[in-house]
């Protein structure tokens, strides 16, 4: 059972995946069934510095920059549709590789064009996000995930939570904030520019 | 549920004119006996099928009753020719209520024949639709069933008010020639039931299928008919009348 | 409380604990065209953990008012201002149904095409079953309708153990048809 994050809430990775050195985040969601531009739903991470902002662009890792940080964060690809089982996309992130003045990993699930079709995420049919450890993926179902059309229904973004340092080791904390501007909404908070 | 409508007057569905070879293949519902058409269907209304409420009675609600017919059934993208032998197909509810039920002729010259419906609704009024006479009825502003040159239709949206139609073809030449050729009748979801024209004279009315609505279901029937008549013999025949006439050919509409 | 979004979503036990069941009203209005009138219908499916009608007797619409297993019922006459109404009693619902959907369609058998696009409003609201007190409604879906023939007005699902309601405001060009092949519907 995975340990379910409602809105604003902040639960801690370590007890469902202690000492985790790879991450996975997924999302997954349902193909559209109805008429329409299909629901395009991307999962993103920025990684920010100790002043809470990307170092350069290259630290927002989302569909069109697939690489992070020398390619200790790994986007998996696009999946423009939600059609296929499991995780329709997921990134993958080394926690040991990635480099020392990351301080903070950012991940955000999010709409594409969300405005422009007038979609959200309660209008897709089981859209969540979830963190879990790579090295026990059978276990998969035990780390933290936000079941996007219930509690952030409304929205277009989420920021899920934020993989952090405590010591030496990373820790994930849940977040739940929703945004309805947008991917645009959530990245521009973080010193990155829509253009 | 109320079959009292439908099946008294199904009971009259033996042809006045016909022989004994005929009578007894019209559904007759209204039978306390009933009969057996010919392909060995049998419609008994009088035991419930297994299906038993379920234990929920403390329910605000309650379903009607419902039979099973026992009839053959069809389903969607189904070609099926309705022979002598297995003249009778029952819809389900959901075919019984999904768009239209459209009937349209296949000939070598379409301009030979058409077709049209009298037919009876829940409030019990008999009424009839033929192409240059009557286009749709009962309420031309709210029509249940419409005539075409190309066939008839009937819009299942409501069913619930309709007890019964037949469809019949009238052919269009002075002679009264019937040409020989195909009737078929589809459902929203393609199925497909198809009855043969029989090329030969007529004396201007040939009955082709009957419907019954049993239960929210269309129990359709081809009726294989050998005798023809004028239209007003071939409505009387399948107990159709309460319509008034301008001649034995043309109803009053 | 205010109108709830396409794809908004409430719990319908957090406000009132106690709730037996709702009643879902339909309201429309097709500024008297007729067509529209005399073929729009509602159809409520039963839906499985697969996404499917649980069976063809757990559909409820115009030619059979109550599902099989009776928990959920479509009013004959609808009461108070709305064009249809659903009683759901959520404590009758069986195990195997993981949601209820209601859609209105626009049945094709009227020989002449017309579109949801063509109505003036089309809002769903939810009642007590018991007293008939309002307990939300949603925006007037009429606004973003087009070519829609079929459109999912709302649904009730099951989770964490309470019933919730989405506004769904979500449809197909292929009327019935589109619905039938969503929910795996005979036809």
């Amino acid at each position: 059972m995975a340990v379910s994050l409602t809105k604003g809430g902040n639960i801690s990775l370590e007890k469902a995946a202690p000492g985790m050195t790879n991450a996975v985040i997924g999302l997954g969601w349902d193909p559209r069934t109805t008429d329409g531009a299909p629901f395009d739903l991307d999962a993103s991470v920025l990684l920010l510095g100790e002043n809470g902002k990307v170092r350069q662009d290259q630290d927002f890792v989302f569909y069109n920059n697939l690489t992070g940080d020398n390619g200790s964060v790994q986007h998996q690809g696009d999946n423009r549709t939600g059609e296929g089982e499991g995780d329709d996309e997921s990134i993958n992130v080394s926690l040991t590789q990635v480099s020392p003045d990351v301080a903070r990993i950012v991940v955000v699930a999010s709409i594409d064009q969300a405005d422009q079709r007038s979609q959200n995420f309660g209008q897709v049919a089981d859209a969540y996000i979830r963190i879990y450890d790579a090295d026990d993926p059978h276990n998969a179902d035990k780390g933290v995930r936000f079941d996007l059309g219930e509690d952030a229904s409304t929205e277009t973004a989420l920021i899920f939570g934020e993989l952090y340092r405590h010591g030496t080791e990373w820790k994930f904390r849940a977040i739940g904030q929703g945004y309805a501007g947008g991917l645009a909404s959530v990245i521009t908070e973080f010193g990155l520019q829509v253009g | 549920m109320d079959l009292g409508a439908g099946l008294d007057t199904a009971s009259a569905g033996a042809p006045a004119y016909s022989t004994s070879e005929t009578s007894g293949t019209s559904l007759d519902l209204g039978s306390s006996d009933p009969v057996t058409p010919p392909g060995g269907t049998s419609l008994s209304l009088d035991a419930p099928s297994g299906a038993v409420a379920p234990a929920a009675s403390s329910s605000r609600h309650t379903l009607p009753a419902k039979h099973d017919l026992g009839l053959p059934t069809i389903h969607a993208d189904e070609r099926r020719l309705m022979t002598e032998h297995e003249p009778v197909v029952e819809l389900t509810r959901m075919q019984s209520a999904a768009g239209a039920l459209e009937a349209r002729v296949a000939v070598a010259n379409p301009s030979e024949v058409v077709l049209g419906t009298v037919f009876e609704t829940a409030d019990g009024r008999e009424s009839l639709v033929l192409p240059g006479l009557a286009q749709q009825g009962p309420d031309p502003r709210s029509p249940i069933f419409r005539a075409t040159s190309s066939g008839v239709a009937v819009n299942l949206r409501h069913i619930r008010g309709i007890n019964r139609f037949l469809i019949f073809a009238v052919p269009t030449r002075p002679t009264k020639q019937m040409p020989g050729g195909t009737v078929a009748v589809t459902t929203y979801g393609r199925a497909r039931l198809e009855l043969p024209l029989v090329a030969g004279p007529s004396l201007g009315a040939q009955a082709l299928l009957t419907a019954y609505v049993v239960e929210g279901r269309l129990v359709l029937r081809a009726e294989h008919d050998p005798y023809s008549g004028t239209l007003q013999q071939v409505t009387a025949a399948y107990g159709y009348r309460e319509l008034s006439w301008r001649d034995p050919y043309t109803p009053l509409v | 409380m205010s109108p709830m979004a396409k794809g908004a979503n409430i719990a319908l036990r957090r406000e009132l604990p106690d709730l037996k069941g709702v009643v879902v009203g339909v309201s429309w209005n097709t500024g008297g065209e007729r067509s529209l009138d005399d073929n729009l219908a509602l159809l409520t499916v039963l839906v499985g953990a697969d996404g499917r009608a649980l069976s063809p007797e757990h559909l409820v619409y115009f030619n059979q008012l109550v599902s099989a297993d009776l928990s959920t019922a479509q009013l004959e006459q609808a009461l108070g201002g709305d064009d249809e109404q659903v009683e759901v009693e959520l404590d009758s619902v069986p195990d195997e149904v993981a949601k209820i959907v209601f859609v209105l369609y626009l049945s094709e058998g009227g020989g002449s095409s017309r579109t949801l696009g063509q109505l003036r409003s089309l809002v769903v609201r939810l009642l007590n079953l018991d007293g008939g007190a309002s307990i939300i409604s949603t925006v007037d879906f009429a606004g973003g309708l087009g070519n829609e023939t079929a459109l999912k007005l709302v649904e009730l699902y099951k989770h964490n153990g309470d019933w919730k309601v989405r506004a769904l405001g979500l449809g197909y060009s292929a009327g019935l048809a589109g619905v039938a092949k969503e929910f795996g519907v005979p036809l």
